[in-house]
């Protein structure tokens, strides 16, 4: 039972980091390509021009203008990312000079106009969202099948998923210590009970969004491409090995043959093991473009699929999630903190 | 936003770089007997080992004989590895002979746990089935290194500097060292320990004994600062009847040496803390010793 809520559990963790790191990015694109300043636009123009398309109109232009407007953006050159409805309201009786239509009509056309293009910007984000999730599942080979099985095959690994994810949802901090002889003189000290302290300890903080060096460890004990890469290589290796034979086996080809072990030496895909090379799991160049790029990728496509999809949901649903599977799993007890004093660095 | 970014970075740095984790699982008897032992004694089986010794350079150009194989009292996958080998003939012999016959040796070194070829995402446990190794350098954790006698043949003497060969500055590996983070918990008979692909195998280094050297069953223990670069006293683990152990046995706080070590998990500190935290996970750092090669007077 516990191994099924700990494989959950580190599946959602895992989840959780990567749609943290993909909103991080969607963040970056918004801002970099100003998106929600063009849904903003966009939206007062349909309020302006509700029957025209194309370039945005000069009404539009001349309530961007406005110093109400104007005054509310980061610098003079940029459009701000909001307007309240009664600047709006302001700019466009200004610069439409229509005194049928009434500030607070002016108003509730504007916050309808924006109730949809919310929709609007929601759903650019969304494809947006897919796109990223799409290229750093496969970036960081975050293949869900996979994830499973290794979280499935190993124990330690699904303890320190647990362990970090009861940190990331508020419960109590792991204990993290620095290995120190409290005396010099003592270097086989004597055999201690449980609860005597002598190493300096510390506990780091675990912020709640930001990905720390043992949520990245996590993460390498889970995702990458070495694995792949290694079966990218073996080729390349085994024709390394069948030339170095062939040519070093020959009489009267030293010269083609040192330069052949000297290129062999210098190939970091793949190692030297007795007469044997051995695939790494460097990166493999050329050999990427091959055969085994195809069986990689219908290997991971389904668990790519499933990660994808999962990140897609973002970073606050699986925080639920994994909010409610650690309180089922109840975790059990841990030791109290019972650092001396003036231990903490 | 800007936690956003910190996280942008550290999963950027992740994609560049290749997985390798690695975790095993000691019997808590074995590491009882050994965490403040030098060595370990085995009978073991060699299947696989390199015709001749690595050439000597640097980095993994060492002039050790490498050779893999299962030892029934270790119970992992494991490597063994002779230092300076080229100046010990009977012993290269002696280990060709082992490799083709297939035949058990009694064989002592060195126990070393270090992560520096950790088996991935799998698991390691100690006294599971071992697989038979397909060459000399297979993923493992343990490995016996340096040997101190191979079948008849003594290698106590190879604890020497290796000539010619450009071990990596105490600035650089020892901040390494410093850096690593074991992730420990201790079960009822088992005791798993998890840790990320580690490197830097030789340091060369000066040091400073800070305290009283410590008799152990097979050699001596004492702790050392690192000059310039290690303040906390760390401890060093010196093979007994080995030239650096005659400098060791009257040393005394203050005296000051050059080393050849290697890098290996420090038990006893993972053990101290693990046993605070029964059936818990603890994170420690910085929890190494050195395995000294060669020691000479500053």
């Amino acid at each position: 039972m516990f191994v099924m809520v700990d494989v959950a559990i580190g599946l959602a963790f895992t989840y959780l980091l990567l749609a943290l790191f993909c909103t991080a990015i969607n963040e970056w694109i918004a801002t970099v390509f100003g998106l929600r300043q063009r849904t903003l636009v966009r939206a007062i123009d349909r309020i302006l021009r509700p029957t025209s398309d194309g370039p945005v109109g000069e009404a539009t232009r001349q309530v961007l203008e406005h110093p109400e407007v104007k005054s509310l953006a980061v610098s003079a050159r940029r459009t701000p990312a909001y307007i309240p409805p009664h600047v709006f309201a302001t700019a466009a009786k200004d610069v439409v000079r229509d005194d049928q239509t009434s500030h607070e009509r002016w108003q509730r056309r504007f916050e309808d106009t924006m109730d949809r293009a919310t929709g609007w910007y929601k759903r650019e984000i969304q494809i947006i969202s897919f796109v990223v999730a799409a290229a750093l599942t496969i970036a960081a080979n975050a293949d869900t099948l996979a994830i499973t099985y290794r979280l499935w095959r190993s124990p330690m690994l699904r303890a320190q998923f647990v362990e970090r994810a009861r940190q990331r949802v508020g419960d109590r901090e792991t204990r993290r210590v620095v290995a120190t002889y409290p005396n010099p003189d003592e270097p086989v000290p004597p055999e201690r009970s449980p609860g005597d302290h002598s190493a300096e300890e510390f506990e780091e903080d675990s912020s709640a969004a930001a990905l720390t060096d043992d949520d990245r460890l996590l993460l390498e004990g889970v995702t990458g491409w070495a694995e792949d890469f290694r079966q990218f290589n073996a080729a390349l290796c085994a024709r390394l090995e069948a030339e170095r034979d062939d040519v070093c086996g020959t009489p009267g080809q030293d010269a083609r043959c040192e330069e052949l072990l000297t290129r062999i030496a210098a190939e970091r895909r793949c190692r030297v093991d007795g007469l044997h090379l051995i695939a790494t799991g460097e990166w493999p160049a050329a050999e990427f473009w091959s055969r085994q790029l195809w069986f990689a990728f219908w290997r991971h496509l389904a668990g790519w699929l499933l990660t994808i999809a999962a990140i897609s949901v973002g970073a606050p649903f699986w925080f639920d999630t994994l909010s409610q599977f650690v309180h089922l799993r109840g975790a059990g007890n841990r030791p109290e903190d019972t650092r001396p004093a003036g231990k903490e660095s | 936003m800007k936690a956003h970014i910190a996280g942008a970075i550290a999963l950027v740095s992740l994609l560049a770089e290749p997985a390798g984790a690695g975790t095993v699982l000691l019997k808590n008897t074995w590491i009882a007997a050994h965490k403040n032992r030098v060595s370990t004694d085995a009978g073991c089986r060699i299947d696989q080992a390199l015709a001749t010794p690595h050439t000597i350079g640097s980095g993994g150009d060492d002039g050790d004989l490498h050779m893999a194989g299962r030892c029934s009292a270790v119970g992992l996958p494991l490597v063994l590895e002779i230092v300076n080998a080229a100046q010990f003939p009977g012993a290269l012999a002696a280990v060709k002979t082992a490799a083709s016959a297939k035949q058990l040796e009694q064989i002592s070194g060195a126990w070393r746990l270090w992560f520096e070829h950790p088996p991935g995402a799998g698991t390691q446990t100690q006294g599971a089935k071992v697989p038979v190794p397909t060459n000399s350098n297979p993923d493992h954790v343990f490995e016996m290194h340096p040997l101190t006698a191979f079948g008849g043949e003594d290698l106590k003497a190879s604890f020497v500097p290796i000539k010619g060969y450009k071990a990596y500055a105490a600035a650089t590996a020892f901040p390494f060292y410093e850096k690593r983070a074991f992730t420990v918990a201790r079960g009822a008979k088992f005791t798993t320990i998890t840790s990320t692909k580690a490197g830097y195998n030789y340091a060369a280094f000066p040091l400073t004994i800070a305290g009283q050297p410590k008799k152990v069953a097979d050699g001596f223990m004492v702790l050392a600062t690192i000059d310039n670069v290690v303040t906390d006293p760390r401890r060093m683990v010196v093979a007994e009847d080995t030239p650096a152990a005659a400098l060791v046995e009257h040393t005394a706080e203050g005296a000051k040496f050059t080393a050849l070590g290697i890098p290996r998990v420090n038990l006893e500190r993972l053990d101290a803390e693990a046993a605070k935290s029964p059936g818990t996970t603890v994170t420690v750092v910085a929890a190494y010793e050195m395995i000294i090669v060669a020691l000479k007077p500053k």
